[in-house]
């Protein structure tokens, strides 16, 4: 998995989780379990920053769909940030910004889950 | 009744599906097999394909009987039915078991005649088949059971496994009682589709043959175009006796022709004994083909056979003109409103246009199909009949169109292991070809989402686990070409894009949308059969705006 990593960082209870390269079924399954863990925690509000996602493919948006759907089920607060044109045009394509908020930065994204 | 239509020699370029075939064929001898059904476009050579199998089958093995049966739109009534199909197969059972050519062109045997024929070669089975059938001929539907429990039957008394090969088997849909069509009895097959020691394989109009409720459970076996080296040579034999035949289809035209050898065979005699000596010479035929000669003519008869009545004709182009001009995925609605039509009108023209080929799509949105060729010809029937053009004019239109920068593409290949992410350096490649080119980075972005999927699915779906993934990139000034082969042939060209489940071994969906991405992103995905194994071949058009197609965006809204 060279071509795929993940840093976490925590901005008061918000989670932010940057995925870096290659979004394959690997890598959006490390996206998963992440974001499952902090779900599972008891932290509801995860951000997921694109800004450095190179690639993805349709494997990995199929997951980032479990991720909508785990969100939902922990009741918690899901939102893409700094998401590229083409990804943006990939995920709208495929459905998956009907059923998350899609902010153009970071911070945009902390604001409204911070209220 | 001949085997095939085309000479062996003339059979290019399907060695791998006609052994898969007779592979499935012979596993008929082992027990009932799954009814398997060919897909492929119009033209891409099902029929021949069927054809072919049934010679290999009545002259090169003696393990099953074959029979080749063509529905006939003539005798639909459950009637004529049973009588020409029980016909057909006791003189064809009997033709295989004495490899008597004489008996398989049975027109006008009465059943006395044929008893007869069958007592005289001893085949009891025959005679008791006949007598069974005798007994029923006068309920329309007793007939019709005991023709079809025929095959199955013979099977039993003989031991012989039969495979039965059924060509336009759609038409069945308009099988009746007696004549008044109020009685649909295409699911009185069902019982019979599956009985031991039988093997059903059928063709016919891909899309009638995929809406049928019949076919639901069957196997798909998709017959692919032709790859462009296939398609050559298969031009160049069947212009074997004429002055040139050295000379080679241009790439540029058998990827037009979308590796169709229908369009092969009209444009090879069309040529006629002309010399082609360079590539406009191929053109040249081609545009007279496709605008006036037989491709058109097909086309209309086409047009013709969907759209009988003058009026619905007249609506059915309006369509095909809002399509071609949009040049993007429409809605049922938008194109009711574009060529000022009712909406439920333009949904039951659009069907009628979908089975005969005119456009594609799926759920209520439809496209221009992939074929460039139809495309022309459609071009053609919109300008003449619509707006009453000159050939002439028309011809200068679509030549406008053609792939003028295609020979003069650059063209970068690359070789990617059968490994994970290998996928990756194929991507990396495509910007730095975009970077010499230049390209804008949305194309590039857009075609890497594409080739990334292609990549993935070649490697996903090659025969061999750590095959080698062929890359080809030609950079025109027109247009960007991105061919993907790979040695497995199992790529199955779905048009819905909806997710595949269950092809991942965690059971995640996903496969499907790989599709639906690689067609939302480049304007034209065809699927191809190649010495190698399968190609998938990505077209992106330079001179239209970037925007991605609009079909996954607006279902996905």
């Amino acid at each position: 998995m060279h071509n795929f990593s993940l840093t976490v960082k925590s901005v008061h209870d918000v989670v932010v989780i940057t995925p870096r390269g290659y979004v394959n079924d690997l890598g959006a399954e490390t996206l998963e379990h992440t974001s499952e863990e902090y779900f599972g925690q008891g932290r509801k509000k995860i951000v997921i920053n694109f800004s450095d996602m190179q690639f993805i493919n349709s494997i990995g948006v199929s997951i980032l769909t479990g991720i909508v759907q785990k969100a939902r089920e922990h009741d918690g607060l899901l939102c893409f940030s700094n998401v590229k044109k083409i990804h943006s045009d990939v995920f709208e394509m495929l459905g998956i910004t009907r059923h998350v908020k899609v902010f153009k930065e970071e911070v945009d994204a902390l604001c409204f889950l911070r209220g | 009744m001949p085997f095939t239509a085309l000479r062996e020699e003339d059979f290019l370029g399907r060695r791998e599906e006609l052994a898969a075939l007779m592979g499935r064929s012979l596993d008929a001898a082992n027990g009932a097999g799954r009814p398997l059904v060919l897909t492929g476009a119009a033209g891409v050579g099902k029929t021949e394909l069927l054809s072919q199998l049934c010679a290999q089958l009545f002259w090169k093995q003696d393990r099953v009987a074959p029979f080749r049966y063509t529905v006939n739109a003539a005798l639909l009534s459950a009637k004529d039915f049973a009588r020409d199909f029980l016909t057909q197969f006791v003189c064809q059972r009997i033709a295989f078991d004495s490899r008597d050519q004489s008996l398989l062109s049975p027109a006008g045997m009465s059943l006395d005649a044929l008893a007869a024929a069958a007592q005289e070669r001893r085949a009891s089975w025959a005679h008791e088949l006949l007598a069974h059938y005798d007994a029923s001929a006068r309920e329309p539907l007793d007939a019709l059971r005991n023709a079809l429990a025929a095959p199955h039957l013979a099977a039993l008394r003989s031991g012989k496994p039969v495979v039965l090969l059924i060509d336009e088997f759609p038409r069945l849909t308009g099988l009746h009682r007696d004549g008044t069509g109020e009685t649909q009895l295409a699911p009185l097959f069902e019982a019979f589709l599956v009985l031991p020691m039988t093997r059903w394989i059928v063709t016919g109009n891909e899309t009638e043959l995929l809406e049928m409720p019949l076919t639901a459970g069957f196997e798909r076996f998709p017959v692919m175009p032709l790859g462009d080296q296939d398609a050559a040579a298969l031009f160049s034999s069947l212009r074997r006796r004429h002055p040139d035949p050295d000379v080679s289809l241009p790439a540029s035209l058998a990827r037009h022709l979308h590796g169709n050898p229908r369009y092969l065979n009209l444009l090879a005699a069309a040529a006629g004994p002309r010399a082609l000596t360079e590539e406009r010479d191929f053109w040249a035929v081609y545009l007279q083909e496709a605008l006036q000669g037989g491709i058109f003519r097909h086309g209309t008869a086409l047009l013709t056979r969907a759209f009988s009545d003058r009026d619905a004709r007249r609506k059915a182009l309006l369509i095909l003109e809002t399509l071609s001009r949009s040049d993007e995925t429409l809605t049922r609605h938008r194109i009711a409103q574009a060529a000022r039509l009712q909406d439920d009108d333009a949904e039951s023209l659009l069907q009628s246009l979908h089975r005969a080929g005119f456009v594609a799509g799926a759920f209520g949105l439809y496209r221009t199909p992939d074929d460039a060729v139809v495309r022309d010809v459609t071009e053609s029937l919109i300008a003449r009949e619509l707006h009453r053009r000159s050939f002439e004019d028309v011809e200068r239109t679509v030549r406008g169109r053609l792939p003028a920068g295609a020979e003069k593409a650059v063209s970068y290949e690359l070789v990617l292991p059968g490994m994970r992410d290998a996928e990756l350096v194929a991507a990396q490649c495509l910007e730095q070809i975009g970077k010499n080119v230049p390209l804008p980075p949305e194309i590039v972005g857009q075609l890497q989402v594409a080739l990334l999927e292609a990549c993935i699915n070649a490697r996903e779906h090659g025969d061999e686990p750590a095959g080698n993934v062929f890359v080809r990139f030609e950079v025109g000034t027109d247009r960007i070409v991105i061919s993907v082969e790979s040695p497995g042939r199992e790529f199955v060209p779905l048009e819905t894009g909806e997710p595949v489940v269950g092809i991942r071994e965690s059971g995640r969906t996903g496969r499907g949308w790989g599709i639906k991405l690689m067609k939302n992103f480049v304007d034209a995905v065809t699927f191809e059969k190649t010495p190698r194994g399968t190609r998938v071949v990505l077209v992106k058009n330079l001179l239209k705006p970037t925007n991605a197609h609009k079909e996954g965006i607006q279902s996905g809204a």
